[in-house]
């Protein structure tokens, strides 16, 4: 699943940068490519980030999914809105996305039960996706093409089922324990837009 | 100008990110059920163990049987007295409320059954009006903390209340997981910062010692031998001379080093089951264990049973047992200072065993109870399967086997081996 959704937000670019090209109305396609660091209070870590829309004058929307591997791997699936400044040439923006951040095992938490192992089994959730931040547009042509720098401040929450079977003085039972994790943490991207 | 306009948008950026940094943080919490215990005074406890009206089976735990009575601990809880004057309709008469039981054997009136630390001595000649007639305390110093809570010389843990709750994790260390109450880092690092524990299956045990010693699981942690019982704790050997059955004398403790698990009499032997391997105790003076062999194996849960010259031993894979191991595997015990594997049978969850004869019962788990042909230990056929859920205890005793199973303690007449029969069916509240 997750690898479908950055495949198609991998191939979207090159049809919509097409279909732009033969449009002259004010609203215009574009896509945006960025790679950069998460900087959390326990460590930093990469993060890859992709988003699809279109732009009328100042303003920019669209739909962008990233890869955000603190803590715990999710792929974050969000909408994205940015306003900036002077939007026919180099300018500071600032931008917010919002939406869900979805687990992506790496097989530390088990999702099935092992009846050979009694280990204990998990169920993974999505939860809340945000960032808000700034940026700095460096226009080279008159496209509008054009290199990205960005901070943000990003949160994004991660919870999971845990059932175990514990020993509760008298007899073994299986409980479902919830963990609920919230991570704030600072982004840095470089990238660009076409 | 326009510069200048640039340089101030970028200062803006950074004096916002800046505030920003303040913020950041990882916090993390658990929604849990936790457990808080019920003390009571060690007198108190003690002054209620008498016989209450029988109970429904719930967590039916090691079995014992004796005369025309079985003793079933209920884990944790006490032990029910079933009279199974007629196997083919038992009936459960009574409930000795023992807090923190889970061990029991029983040597003609008198039950010795654990009580947390403390050994309890229970006179049974009538076994609708019991009597405590004595006790032992500390034999069992490993069971002073259960569950994080630490027993006293004067308390005893009678119940526990549940409570559900949520407390915050700390996550300070970023880039791990939290399982099962531990952190996990990519280096392997691991905190454990809750206690928990797997349950304890209970066991069966072989027919060859004659009344009035009862007979008792492979994988109890009790055994009586003439006049001496024999318990072992997870890393000790403990002797009581039992001459006097009401007032057991406690007179040595030999400390074993390997994770033990169950310990089985035999003649003048005794054959102690750790995760590791196989000790074996001479018992020439009874007083005075001595090492005779030892048989080690991959980490595993492993009762083990024996006659003159073969010991049987079924490996287990389970939450504590390390290796994923399931199998059957016969010892040659001639030379019991050499004890030599000579076959291995591969088999899905065995647990408890027994033996009457050439007639071998191993309990496999979710493929139920099955019989083996055993004349020949070079090649073990099997016999018979008895479909039953989850089967980990049998006994032999009488030409009936009684066998614990997750729904039920069933009783089996299998004096015709070629027609084996249900006696009974005593179930267990689900």
């Amino acid at each position: 699943m997750k690898a479908i959704i950055i495949s198609l937000f991998a191939v979207l670019p090159v049809v919509l940068t097409a279909q732009s090209n033969k449009q002259k109305e004010k609203i215009h396609y574009t896509s945006s490519y960025r790679l950069g660091i998460i900087a959390g209070k326990a460590y930093t870590t990469f993060t890859a980030q992709i988003i699809q829309g279109i732009r009328y004058k100042n303003f920019q929307t669209g739909i962008g999914v990233s890869l955000d591997p603190y803590g715990f791997r999710t792929i974050p699936v969000f909408g994205h809105f940015s306003y900036a400044l002077h939007p026919e040439k180099s300018s500071v923006y600032v931008y917010g996305d919002a939406g869900m951040s979805i687990p992506w095992n790496n097989g530390a938490l088990p999702e099935k039960y092992d009846n050979s192992t009694h280990d204990e089994w998990h169920k993974l959730f999505p939860g809340f996706y945000g960032e808000a931040g700034i940026g700095y547009n460096m226009v080279f042509n008159k496209k509008r093409n054009a290199v990205t720098i960005n901070s943000g401040y990003s949160y994004k929450r991660f919870k999971y089922d845990e059932h175990v079977y514990i020993w509760n003085g008298f007899e073994t039972a299986q409980q479902k324990d919830r963990y609920i994790f919230d991570y704030r943490r600072l982004t840095f991207r470089l990238g660009f837009s076409l | 100008m326009k510069k200048i306009y640039n340089m101030m948008q970028i200062a803006c950026s950074f004096i916002l990110i800046s505030i920003l940094a303040g913020c950041v943080k990882d916090t993390g919490m658990k929604k849990t059920r936790i457990f808080t215990p019920v003390f009571k005074t060690a007198e108190n406890v003690r002054a209620a163990i008498k016989s209450d009206k029988a109970e429904d089976i719930v967590h039916p735990g090691k079995i014992y049987v004796l005369g025309n009575y079985i003793f079933m601990n209920e884990i944790g809880r006490g032990v029910h007295i079933i009279d199974n004057a007629n196997p083919a309709s038992p009936v459960n008469k009574a409930f000795i409320n023992i807090p923190g039981n889970e061990d029991i054997a029983v040597k003609g009136n008198t039950l010795y059954a654990d009580c947390f630390t403390d050994l309890m001595v229970i006179d049974i000649s009538d076994p609708s009006n019991v009597l405590l007639k004595n006790y032992v305390p500390g034999l069992f110093s490993d069971r002073q903390y259960v569950f994080g809570y630490a027993l006293s010389e004067y308390t005893i843990i009678t119940d526990w209340i549940a409570r559900d709750t949520i407390m915050d994790i700390d996550v300070a260390e970023g880039a791990g997981i939290w399982r099962n109450g531990s952190f996990y880092t990519n280096n392997m690092v691991m905190y454990e910062d809750m206690f928990y524990s797997a349950a304890s299956y209970d066991g069966s045990k072989s027919n060859v010692i004659p009344s009035p010693v009862g007979v008792g699981g492979s994988m109890a942690r009790f055994a009586i031998m003439n006049e001496h019982l024999y318990t072992v704790t997870t890393s000790l050997l403990n002797v009581l001379n039992i001459t006097n059955s009401s007032a057991p004398q406690w007179n040595k403790t030999i400390p074993l080093n390997n994770f033990i698990e169950t310990i089985y009499p035999f003649k003048d032997k005794l054959f102690i089951g750790s995760t590791t391997g196989v000790l074996i105790y001479d018992v020439s003076n009874p007083e005075s264990p001595v090492q005779q062999g030892v048989f080690q194996h991959l980490q595993n849960c492993d009762p083990v049973i024996a006659d003159d010259n073969y010991a049987y031993v079924t490996l287990h894979a389970g939450s504590a047992c390390g290796e994923n191991l399931n199998r059957l595997e016969v010892l040659d015990i001639k030379d019991l200072s050499q004890p030599t594997l000579i076959r291995a049978y591969d088999l899905s969850n065995p647990h408890g065993l027994s033996k009457d004869g050439n007639i071998l019962f191993v309990c496999n788990g979710d493929d139920g109870l099955i019989m083996f042909d055993a004349t020949d230990v070079y090649n073990i056929q099997r016999l018979k399967k008895i479909e039953l859920p989850e089967t980990f205890d049998v006994i032999c005793y009488n030409k009936i086997a009684i066998v614990s199973a997750k729904d039920g303690l069933y009783q089996y007449d299998y004096s015709n081996v070629n027609d084996v029969r249900l006696l009974s069916k005593i179930i267990i509240k689900q």
